[in-house]
């Protein structure tokens, strides 16, 4: 049998009591959740704020962890500036320091301090975080840098920044290249004087060795007319009988630009004096005019020769065109009784000082050079009547051709100091720049053995068997990208920066300036001791002057560019906390219950269900069945 | 007239009176008994051997065929409301509140949240890690919700299935019942049981399916559907229900029984007619129609949008997109056609006299699918091409017949694609791009197969069953990020693991990339199509999902509501007063003490005269 609800006292106020029960039984769940819906549909038309309000919240969430992420980053970064600003400035202060101290401990203490400090910085270059390495862009996974031992010695198979300083020095230097009191090269330089003779019959010039003893010898006469789309008209043959090697006979005329060229052999090198055929008249030093016949020509070039290897003259040339040496820029002399011709437009330059009439003493000859780091310098050479004259002095002599003779002495005995104090502090500072590169290729290296006659460089691969330490394996950035190689979303629109890449130009610098001095060894004690570490120290200092702070990736405008980074996350942060509290409100305005609201309905739904139960109780007894006899 | 009428009367009133408390026995005896319906004593006064006396004559069922009829139309609605309630309630469990742990909308923010840490820390394991949890979550999620729906519409058919046997005892019985009202012989008191018998089928049957009834003089009933198919005249309908067996996402209704992957459900009429019920749209309310509903309709349109959420994370992120810019030399757009899946498509736009046009070609390389062209729910124009075989060409001139010579199309080869315009005089070629699912996890492109069919490519092709059907049941995270979760951020096997250009990528499509819904493939379900990012689609899936069941919660408690009102009327009507009936009792009870008196009266008077 079914019961139905007739059977309540009051039948029609059942559901009403039932619905009572309900909302009572709600209210408690409200209460006890502090939430107002239980289910999804009970969020009614609320539903789709309370979805929107809700994903917008996770978003700020997630923006939130990466602010988090990205403050860590940025103070781990900001230490690390902090301490290469002061690795920098310590640099500066110790490498601008003057003098070589007491018994020259300053200088010889200099390269292991800069050890030290190389060796800090590559250990904050290859820091980090959380397994991130901070310092390679986003090769995050694997140390960005070398560490110092390596970058200095190289290893078991890759060679370091000292073989590559040691391979450049040699380059720089050359062979043994004049006559005189040099026993070693001279930066890659020729000083002659009359070591050709030459003489034209008709329509061959013969070009044969000096007659004195230890002159330099012809070791080659060619041309360039002959080649392909040339004019055909040298014919060079080895002339008969010693020294008399070579014979250059016109057939007809050359082309402008076609050259003559004879390679003189050296004690332990070689180097090419070109002939160019012009159209100018007078030519040049190293040049000879184009005659309208075989004759004439063949006379220009005599006088082209006898001019470069003339008995008053002295001859200083570069050994070939290629880039290493010294690369002379020109002569000056306040005699008039010497005079000068350069020839410093084609490759090789020569520098000609001819002695025509003997100069008084302390005038001077000054010759301007580049050394190989693109460093300019000078040297001048004053006439003095004391014998033996010193370093930077020339004698006298009894004739221009002796005088001649003498300035060419004193520029081989100046050049070899020069060797062992500028040109090896700037064959240092180049090697350095070439190991330490800026875009993670490897370092060029000088094409040998043999080293001293070298004349091009080639990557220092594995495959060209000159495996080389790569120093940085990071990412490379171009330009102003550097920061842009790590980022943290930190808005929809807003992303902060925060890479830094260990190859930045100011990183770099510091890295340099500490190397080569590390790489190096000094000591007072040697000859021109002080001077070279002089000459290296400078140009370090130079190189991370504080001059240099405002150029794009120095370490202070990494520092400042993550301080703008910083600020930016600062007020996303910010924005967000205010934003997400605003969300929240929201929400919970749509989620929550106000316990107090429900407190008082919860009040309102007992007293009405209490009063509809005791009513109905009191009407349970009014049945007529209760006052039946 | 004598004493002997005085005693006669009195007797018959005493007659009268007991059959009244007999009457009035029963009704307190059956008070709240729903199914019972009040009686009531109906007398007559009666002339005869000089005297009038009252008699028994007939017992009255209260009775009102209007308020039955009501009863029996909103039990059906009810019964339809009520199955549509308890089975979105079940679905609305199964989705969750938003930000439940459970919930959709959780698991998806919490997957964009990992991509967007992922950009931060690439390199770190334990990012790449929550990164795929976060995935896998997602996906089992989809799995989940897929598997609730398909087992509610399996659920369905089991409860289709006992309902038609229900029905079918319900109608035969009611069948014999008529047969015994219509037997005039019937004793009286047992025909008001069997009349009560009768209107508590014809209710049980109402609830199942809607049933209009027609009560006849000699009270048999007659029922048919609001439909007008016959239930009950003189023979029963009987139903039979052959269900489908295990109902996948596949298994759709289909009105060509060939294609029709769900149970049927048909109607033997008396007179031998063979009816499909759902074909004919027969039952319109009821339980019967509410199952019916929930399995065809409601479940496979809330799969659906399952479907379409996960093809749109799938698609956001396995896309490479390769957006091209009109060229001033070619005056328009080269497209490279090279590695098209099926699935993959091209777009461009153009402007043809001030107005806008956007088209899309999809590679469709299921002939039988061809030609294929329709606007989609964006406002695309959708071309279906077979790009795999007819290359460049193919696409060339199915543009060219579809657009006409405003523009122009040739292939540069076999996969490259010119359009060309007149250089602004009418149409000026906007945009173009491709779009194509990545090939691999490192082929150096930035987009992943992170989710997957089944581990096989996801390209949404519409070659044979389309792929998307059912896709949220069957999408998995690949195996070979759980393998080696380093193939989130490493495009290349030699790429930097710091590197976040894919994981900004990824990120990017989940916030940029769009989505619509595809109705043409479901036409039946409706015109609410999603369209939006990623997380718009869940939004909107969640909201609507929401609205349905508040949507049914509502109706039924309408229902309720209308239905408790007709029952309280019922109640009224038919339902035992007890206080009636005991005010009643001491009517009779007087009555009696009454007609006893005057016997005993006509007795001593009798006994007077006797004793004389």
């Amino acid at each position: 049998m079914k019961i139905t609800n007739s059977l309540f006292p009051i039948g029609g106020a059942y559901p009403y009591v039932k619905k009572l029960n309900e909302s009572l039984q709600q209210l408690q769940v409200q209460l006890a959740t502090q939430e107002k819906a239980q289910t999804l549909s009970q969020l009614g038309s609320n539903r789709v704020y309370d979805l929107t309000l809700r994903s917008r919240l996770s978003r700020l969430d997630a923006f939130r962890a990466n602010i988090d992420t990205a403050t860590l980053r940025l103070d781990f970064l900001d230490n690390s500036m902090t301490r290469l600003a002061e690795i920098q400035s310590d640099s500066r202060g110790s490498l601008s320091a003057s003098g070589v101290g007491e018994d020259g401990i300053e200088i010889a203490s200099a390269s292991e301090i800069a050890y030290n400090r190389l060796d800090e910085i590559m250990a904050i270059l290859n820091g980090d975080l959380n397994g991130r390495y901070m310092f390679a862009g986003n090769r995050t996974d694997s140390e960005p840098v070398v560490n110092a031992k390596i970058l200095i010695d190289g290893d078991s198979s890759r060679a370091g920044l000292k073989t590559m300083i040691s391979e450049r020095k040699r380059a720089d230097a050359g062979g043994l290249a004049a006559y005189g009191d040099a026993a070693n090269g001279i930066g890659r330089l020729v000083v002659d004087r009359t070591a050709v003779t030459s003489t034209a019959v008709t329509d061959t010039v013969t070009l044969s060795d000096s007659v004195n003893p230890g002159d330099p010898t012809i070791a080659s006469v060619s041309t360039n007319a002959n080649d392909v789309g040339g004019s055909g008209a040298v014919t060079i043959t080895p002339a008969g009988g010693a020294p008399a090697p070579a014979n250059v006979q016109f057939t007809g005329a050359p082309n402008p630009g076609e050259t003559v060229t004879v390679r003189m052999q050296y004690a332990n090198s070689t180097a090419d004096f070109v002939f160019t055929a012009v159209t100018a008249d007078p030519p040049g030093l190293g040049e000879f005019t184009i005659g309208g016949t075989p004759d004439e020509n063949a006379a220009n070039l005599q006088a082209a020769v006898d001019k470069m290897f003339h008995p008053s003259s002295v001859t200083l040339a570069e050994d070939g065109d290629h880039s290493f040496g010294i690369k002379l820029d020109g002569a000056t002399t306040d005699s008039l009784g010497i005079s000068i011709a350069e020839q410093t437009t084609a490759q090789p330059h020569v520098l000609q000082m001819t002695v025509d009439a003997q100069p008084s003493e302390g005038q001077k000859v000054k010759i301007s050079y580049t050394l190989p780091d693109g460093s300019k310098s000078s040297f001048e050479l004053v006439a003095t009547h004391s014998s033996p004259p010193a370093r930077g002095e020339f004698e006298i002599g009894a004739d221009t051709d002796t005088t001649a003779a003498n300035i060419g002495s004193a520029i081989t005995t100046q050049l070899d100091y020069v060797r062992q104090t500028d040109l090896a502090a700037a064959s240092a500072n180049k090697a350095t720049e070439e190991f330490i590169t800026t875009d993670g290729s490897p370092p060029k290296r000088v094409d040998g053995p043999p080293f001293d006659s070298a004349t091009q460089q080639i990557d220092g691969t594995l495959a060209n068997g000159k495996d080389t330490v790569v120093w940085y394996s990071g990412e490379t950035a171009a330009g102003n990208a550097a920061r842009q190689t790590a980022g943290a979303r930190v808005d929809e629109s807003t992303t902060a920066y925060f890479g830094v890449l260990g190859n930045e130009a100011g990183i770099v610098d510091l890295i340099r300036a500490n190397a080569v001095i590390a790489a190096e060894t000094f000591s007072a004690e040697e000859v021109g001791g002080a001077d070279r570490y002089q000459a290296t120290a400078s140009r370090q200092v130079a190189r991370i002057a504080a001059a240099n702070n405002g150029r794009s990736g120095s370490i202070s405008v990494i520092s400042l560019e993550l301080g703008l980074s910083r600020a930016k996350v600062g007020s996303a942060a910010e924005r967000h906390a205010a934003y997400g509290g605003q969300l929240e409100t929201m929400l919970s305005s749509i989620e929550s219950v106000d316990v107090n609201e429900v407190a008082m309905q919860l009040l309102a739904v007992r007293t009405n269900l209490e009063a509809s139960y005791q009513t109905m109780s009191r009407l349970s007894q009014l049945s007529l069945v209760n006052y039946l006899p | 007239m004598g004493l002997g009428v005085t005693l006669s009367n009195a007797l018959s009133g005493m007659r009268t009176t007991q059959d009244g408390l007999t009457v009035l026995s029963r009704n307190v005896a059956n008070a709240g008994n729903a199914n019972y319906h009040k009686q009531s004593l109906v007398t007559k006064d009666m002339n005869g051997g000089g005297g009038t006396y009252s008699a028994y004559v007939n017992i009255v069922r209260a009775f009102t065929a209007s308020l039955q009829r009501n009863h029996v139309s909103e039990l059906g609605d009810t019964g339809f409301a009520d199955v549509r309630n308890t089975f979105l309630q079940r679905l609305e469990t199964a989705f969750g509140k938003p930000g439940d742990p459970n919930s959709l909308d959780t698991a998806l923010q919490n997957f964009t949240s990992s991509l967007e840490k992922l950009t931060v820390s690439p390199e770190d394991y334990s990012t790449r890690a929550l990164t795929l949890d976060a995935a896998q979550t997602l996906a089992q999620r989809f799995n989940s919700l897929s598997g609730t729906i398909q087992d509610l519409r399996r659920e369905t058919e089991t409860q289709i299935g006992a309902e038609v046997n229900t029905l079918n005892q319900s109608l035969l019985t009611l069948q014999s019942i008529n047969n015994r009202l219509s037997d005039k012989t019937l004793d009286q008191s047992s025909r008001l049981s069997v009349l009560d018998e009768r209107d508590r089928l014809v209710t049980k049957i109402s609830e199942i399916v809607d049933t209009q009834v027609t009560y006849r003089a000699d009270d048999t009933v007659a029922l048919m559907t609001r439909s007008g198919l016959g239930l009950l005249d003189q023979g029963a309908t009987t139903f039979s229900f052959e269900p489908a067996g295990s109902l996948s996402a596949n298994s759709l209704y289909d009105i060509n029984d060939a294609n029709n992957g769900v149970g049927v459900l048909t109607a033997y009429t008396p007179s031998g007619l063979k009816l499909d019920v759902v074909d004919q749209k027969l039952v319109q309310s009821g339980r019967l129609a509410g199952l019916i509903n929930m399995r065809d309709v409601t479940l496979p349109q809330a799969q659906a949008q399952l479907d379409t959420i996960a093809a749109g994370i799938t698609q956001a992120l396995n896309t490479n997109v390769n957006t091209v810019s009109r060229d001033d030399t070619i005056n328009g757009v080269d497209l490279d056609l090279s590695n098209m899946e099926s699935g993959d498509a091209l777009a461009f736009s153009f402007n043809q006299s001030g107005q806008k046009h956007e088209y899309r070609v999809v590679n469709v390389q299921d002939n039988s699918k061809l030609p294929m062209n329709y606007v989609n729910a964006d406002g695309e124009r959708v071309i279906g091409v077979n790009i795999t075989s007819g290359g460049a060409a193919a696409v060339a001139a199915a543009l060219q017949s579809a657009i006409g010579p405003g523009l122009t199309f040739s292939a540069n080869s076999a996969t490259s694609l010119r359009i060309a315009d007149d250089n602004g005089v009418n149409t000026l070629v906007t945009f173009g791009e491709t779009r194509k699912v990545a090939s691999g996890p490192q082929d150096g492109t930035s987009a992943i197969n992170l989710f997957t069919d089944a581990q096989s490519t996801f390209t949404n092709s519409f070659d044979g069953t389309p792929q998307i059907r059912g896709y949220a049941s069957r999408i998995a995270v690949g195996v070979d990020f759980m393998n080696d979760n380093r193939l989130l951020v490493q495009t290349t096997p030699t790429g930097s693991l710091g590197d976040a250009t894919r994981a900004s990528y990824l990120l990017n499509r989940m916030d940029n990339a769009n989505f619509t819904s595809d109705n043409r493939l479901m036409p039946e379900l409706g015109n609410y199509s999603l369209s939006g990012s990623v997380a718009g689609l869940v939004t909107q899936v969640i909201n609507y999902q929401g609205d349905q069941i508040q949507g049914a919660k509502n109706a039924l408690d309408t229902q309720m509501v209308a239905l408790d009102a007709v029952e309280q009327r019922m109640s009224e009507e038919y339902g035992v007063d007890v206080d009636e009936e005991m005010a009643r009792l001491m009517e009779l009870q007087n009555s009696y003490a009454a007609s006893a008196r005057v016997v005993s009266v006509a007795q001593e008077l009798i006994n007077s005269l006797l004793q004389i």
